[in-house]
């Protein structure tokens, strides 16, 4: 899912492969499209039956049912601003809720039939279905008034929510009723570019208010009568399993009500939170650990490097690298090492189920809620329409909610199952177990060498990659991992924009215990640190410019181009910054359909990197909200800023170093940097905006620090240690 | 048996007095927008006012916070409170949110010592409440917002 | 704890006559002879210094930041001393340190009572310095407070912060000399006229 960068028709293959692999998804009792058709370059067409997507009530809120879930993306904005541009509702009537599981109905256009927000493709999925809703809906509510009116309906106005003829006005509340009524249209008419009045500008969000007034409500707020919480004891070592326990001391704190053994640990169950972490403390449990994980991070990336040298598996192969670097003038050899890293939203993991004979009925921040409800369906044996999935805002996911083998809900299931429904369960992870809880952004290792001619052009290129994959073993394997090699772990690299004729790139998986999953921009998380870190340094080797450098060899792509060029004029690239310690560097990637250049200013005091600056210029096609983009923008920034200086899961014996904020320490707000964000005003179809953002923060900020100190960093975190300032 | 103020109201609650405040408010009490983010006082999602000042109310035992008055995000009220609010949704400072009723509650008690706050006191003020979504350009930009609103 | 404050009592008492009377017969002797209680007075300085090198101790009596742990880290979160010594803004020691003492949920040191957890005021930073001059602004009215000799023994008896030395919480190590040997130590001391090295 995550690996969408273009469109192209060979995503119908996903979407068949995903669909047998899953299983079934949930029919709605109406089922209004036909077999999706084959379109070159654009999701499938999905349903715009307004009365999928919209409530409109008689108090004139206009309600979007949202498909997407919010994890902070401003998603639910984006798609109400869609609806609303062509509803011509006034911005203040908007609101949003979260639709039921529907994989028919709520399909994510570019990566179904499934119901799943991520891999940076709502907006590009929804972009014309949205539209389509609220342009069919405005033709319900014509229909309506002009039968209400007896007027032609061709002389029927709506503007800003109000309905009018002559001197006939009505607002979309008091037409609300007879308008779901109508016929929906079987073609509509979208507005040009130029007619826009939402699209492209700020609209408040709508989700800003209840965030600010402590009235937003998230999964871990949920209350259900008499639920128990559970905290769940997990083994240090990942591959481990329950030996033996002893609830003796557990069961003596105040508040806990019943111990329980799952698949994966020993449950705790209180009726508060607090005495439910009191008493898994007073836990006793021995673990089998002969399945587990217990090397240590030096020692695992030694294993790395010996298959290094080994075929591995072909990502792609064009020209002769081999040849080119046997002829190259010069030769940059160098070993990227990127270690584990934990999500870490600022709200743990958690979910909540009520489970009855009948069936399951859950609340959470869920990011694939048909895969979530087919797990669940799993473990308790039921099918999954009987699984009610009640999505709420989450507090962050970067990645972790969306698990295509929903690890959370499948514990949640295991631990309502084993007190047989009994009482609702409220399941939370504590910051520590989401911190040593695994799934991390893989372990990598990448060797790459790349050669230039004696006039500074790339002469070869041959690129190693090192990793888990992170498909295989999920619901996504057969449709995404061809003859073993995940594309995942390679993307960015193997799909790069850079004109490298003789270009040669392997890729070896390995087996750990240790489970992994996308993590904010995936593959482009290490790739673009390799791949900008690579260029730039064969620049410099090159005695040219970074910027000219790169220009040259996106010179085919006339939007990288323009992204580049506008990325060096905006920081005044020309004009070196004064002072010694003191560096800046570039770095461009394509990821997710959106290309983002960035500038980093830094400088550099003893072992302290302190970011300054960073000019930011993306192209992510139409800008819907420009400045929900910006956001992004920014977030990108001061979430990734951490990892660059010093985050990292590291394992001694296999067991996981951190545990809390403190030694997995993200961005503070002195650490920021100012952040600028140029927006490229498009007509392209919109493409992400989620992650894009985040592969070139660490090669600007590196390639800033190999300018200012000589330098050149070949790791993540850099190795500079700590925050300045 | 601990005895709490909490908004206005007095509240009895069968707990041991070393119950973190953070749990009592949002297992007992029902008050749920103070957020648990990490339990150790280092990301300030659970701040609180305690007499005013901001807390963290992870870290503070509810035992330590009787005979004090409580006073949590839904509640927080007057100018300064009124100005950092209308800041934020002016600026669209939120992204996921779950960080922002700390933020907000510990912006309130930085202007209300403070009616000029540079951006070092920003900085030194806003020091305990992380943002994963990176929000931070956008808290110091409403901060200042919120400082000129209120002259 | 109660019988050695009597002890001093009776020991301040004793040591002032004492004293006294050295102080008479040392104008009537050669000024360069030894003092015997000097030298106690010295090597009872050389294993109290032993403890306000500890990090229990030292890692509130600070410039400007707080470490924490046996490491030793910079406090994390940041946070400074502020005009009162208490912090700033919302990052006051208060907001996260009880008065009624450790917090073994969030791991968070306490006591005192209520708003008492606090920097050393900046006259008793020790970071740095060597134990000569750790000595004499230990000894330094200016410098502690104000304290004199019987002071300063009830200060490392009873004040609740030292007192928080031997009882920190949490993997904390604590002072490893026990706390009635650590005022004996410096009553010593006081007893020797606060005698210093070097």
């Amino acid at each position: 899912m995550n690996t969408i960068c273009r469109f192209n028709p060979s995503r119908r293959a996903f979407i068949r492969d995903a669909a047998a692999a899953i299983g079934a998804f949930t029919l709605g009792t109406r089922i209004p499209f036909g077999p999706a058709r084959a379109q070159s370059g654009g999701p499938s067409p999905g349903s715009f039956d307004p009365n999928f997507f919209l409530q409109i009530t008689s108090d004139n809120s206009v309600t979007l049912i949202s498909k997407h879930f919010e994890m902070g993306q401003g998603v639910t904005t984006g798609l109400a601003t869609l609806v609303a541009e062509e509803l011509d509702a006034d911005w203040s009537q908007m609101r949003f809720v979260f639709a039921p599981a529907n994989a028919a109905i709520y399909n994510n256009l570019l990566v179904g039939p499934l119901q799943a927000t991520g891999g940076s493709t709502s907006t590009a999925e929804a972009f014309t279905q949205m539209r389509q809703v609220g342009a069919a809906a405005r033709a319900m509510f014509v229909a309506a008034a002009a039968a209400n009116w007896h007027v032609p309906a061709a002389e029927v106005a709506v503007s800003k929510g109000v309905v009018s003829h002559g001197t006939n006005r009505a607002t979309f509340g008091s037409l609300a009723a007879a308008a779901m009524q109508m016929a929906v249209p079987k073609n509509v008419t979208l507005k040009e570019p130029k007619d826009w009045r939402l699209i492209g500008t700020h609209v408040p969000r709508l989700d800003s208010v209840m965030k600010t007034t402590g009235e937003a409500v998230f999964a871990i707020d949920v209350r259900r009568p008499d639920m128990l919480t559970v905290v769940v004891r997990r083994p240090e070592v990942f591959g481990a399993s329950v030996a033996s326990f002893d609830a003796t001391e557990a069961k003596k704190i105040d508040g806990v009500v019943e111990v329980q053994p799952l698949p994966n640990g020993v449950a705790v169950y209180a009726t508060n939170t607090w005495a439910a972490i009191e008493g898994r403390k007073a836990l006793h449990v021995t673990w089998d650990t002969t399945k587990a994980e217990t090397r240590s991070t030096d020692q695992i990336f030694d294993a790395y490097r010996t298959l290094l040298g080994q075929p591995g598996l072909q990502a792609i192969k064009r020209g002769d690298a081999s040849g080119a670097l046997g002829k190259a003038a010069k030769i940059v050899d160098a070993e990227f090492t990127f270690p584990y890293l934990a999500h870490a939203p600022m709200e743990p993991l958690n979910c909540t189920m009520e489970l009855s004979a009948d069936g399951a009925e859950i609340w959470a921040g869920s990011q694939l809620q048909t895969i979530d409800q087919v797990v669940v369906a799993q473990v308790l044996g039921l099918k999954p329409e009987q699984v009610k999935i009640n999505t709420l805002l989450a507090g962050g996911s970067f990645g972790r909610r969306g698990n295509p083998v929903g690890d959370w809900v499948a514990e949640l299931s295991f631990a309502s199952k084993a007190i047989a429904g009994r009482a609702p369960v409220h399941l939370v992870w504590t910051r520590e177990d989401d911190i040593k809880g695994g799934f991390y952004r893989p372990m990598v290792l990448h060797r790459v060498r790349a050669g230039l001619t004696a006039d500074g052009r790339i002469s070869g290129w041959q690129h190693q990659l090192v990793s888990k994959s992170i498909f295989a073993g999920t619901p996504f394997e057969s449709a995404l991992v061809k003859n073993g090699l995940d594309p995942s772990s390679v993307e960015g690299v193997s799909d790069t924009d850079y004109a490298i004729d003789d270009f040669d790139v392997r890729q070896h998986n390995v087996t750990t215990p240790l489970p992994v999953l996308w993590w904010r921009s995936v593959g482009n998380s290490h790739t673009a640190f390799a791949m900008e870190t690579m260029i730039d340094e064969l620049a410099v080797l090159a005695g040219k410019d970074p910027v000219a450098f790169r220009l040259a060899l996106l010179a085919h792509d006339p939007r990288d181009v323009a992204v580049l060029r506008l990325a060096a004029d905006k920081s005044e690239w020309n004009n070196a910054p004064a002072g010694a310690g003191r560096g800046r560097g570039v770095a461009f990637h394509h990821s997710f359909g959106t290309r983002v250049a960035m500038v980093a200013e830094v400088a550099v005091d003893g072992q302290a990197i302190k970011v300054e600056r960073i000019i930011s210029v993306v192209d992510a096609g139409v800008p819907v909200n420009p400045d929900v983009i910006a956001a992004q923008i920014e977030g990108s920034i001061g979430f990734a800023l951490s990892t660059v200086l010093r985050n990292q899961i590291t394992l001694r014996d296999g067991v996981v170093q951190q545990s809390n904020f403190d030694d997995y320490e993200p961005t503070r707000m002195r650490e920021m940097p100012k952040v600028e964000v140029h927006i490229v005003n498009s007509i392209d179809q919109p493409s992400g905006i989620g992650e894009p953002g985040l592969p070139p923060v660490a090669p600007a900020v590196g390639n800033a620090v190999a300018a200012a100190t000589g330098k050149r960093l070949h790791r993540l975190p850099l190795g500079l240690t700590t925050l300045a300032g | 048996m601990v005895s709490l103020n909490v908004n206005g109201r007095d509240v009895d609650l069968e707990v041991s007095p070393k119950m973190p405040l953070l749990w009592a408010l949002r297992d007992l009490v029902g008050l749920t927008g103070t957020k648990y983010g990490c339990g150790r006082a280092l990301c300030g999602a659970c701040t609180v006012h305690i007499d005013g000042q901001a807390a963290r109310s992870c870290s503070i035992m509810v035992g330590d916070a009787v005979g004090k008055k409580i006073t949590t995000i839904e509640a927080v009220s007057g100018p300064v409170a009124d100005a950092v609010k209308s800041a934020w949704q002016k600026l669209d400072v939120v992204q996921c949110g779950y960080c922002q009723s700390g933020q907000i509650m510990s912006a309130i008690t930085l202007l209300s010592g403070n009616k000029t706050p540079s951006n070092e006191d920003i900085d030194l003020g806003m020091e305990g409440n992380i943002c994963r979504c990176g929000t931070y350009q956008r808290i110091r930009a409403a901060i200042h917002e919120a400082a000129r609103a209120l002259g | 704890m109660t019988g050695s404050r009597h002890y001093f009592g009776n020991l301040a008492k004793f040591g002032i006559g004492v004293g006294a009377l050295l102080l008479a017969i040392s104008f009537a002797v050669n000024a360069q002879e030894i003092k015997p209680d000097a030298a106690a007075a010295l090597a009872a300085w050389d294993r109290i210094v032993g403890v306000l090198g500890h990090p229990r101790c030292l890692n509130c009596h600070q410039d400007r930041i707080p470490l924490q742990g046996d490491m030793r880290r910079v406090h994390i979160p940041l946070v400074v001393r502020g005009p009162d010594n208490h912090g700033v803004g919302p990052m006051r020691c208060a907001n996260c340190h009880n008065g009624s003492g450790n917090n073994e949920t969030s791991g968070a040191p306490g006591g005192g009572g209520s708003g008492v957890w606090q920097l050393a005021p900046p006259s008793m930073l020790w970071q740095g310095l060597s134990s000569a001059d750790l000595c004499r602004s230990l000894r330094d009215t200016a410098r502690n407070g104000g304290r004199d000799g019987t002071a300063l023994v009830g200060h490392v008896d009873i004040e609740p912060l030292v007192l928080w030395g031997w009882n920190p919480g949490g993997d904390r190590t604590a002072v490893p000399m026990p706390h009635d040997e650590f005022v004996d130590q410096v009553k010593t001391w006081v007893a020797g006229s606060m005698a210093c090295p070097g």
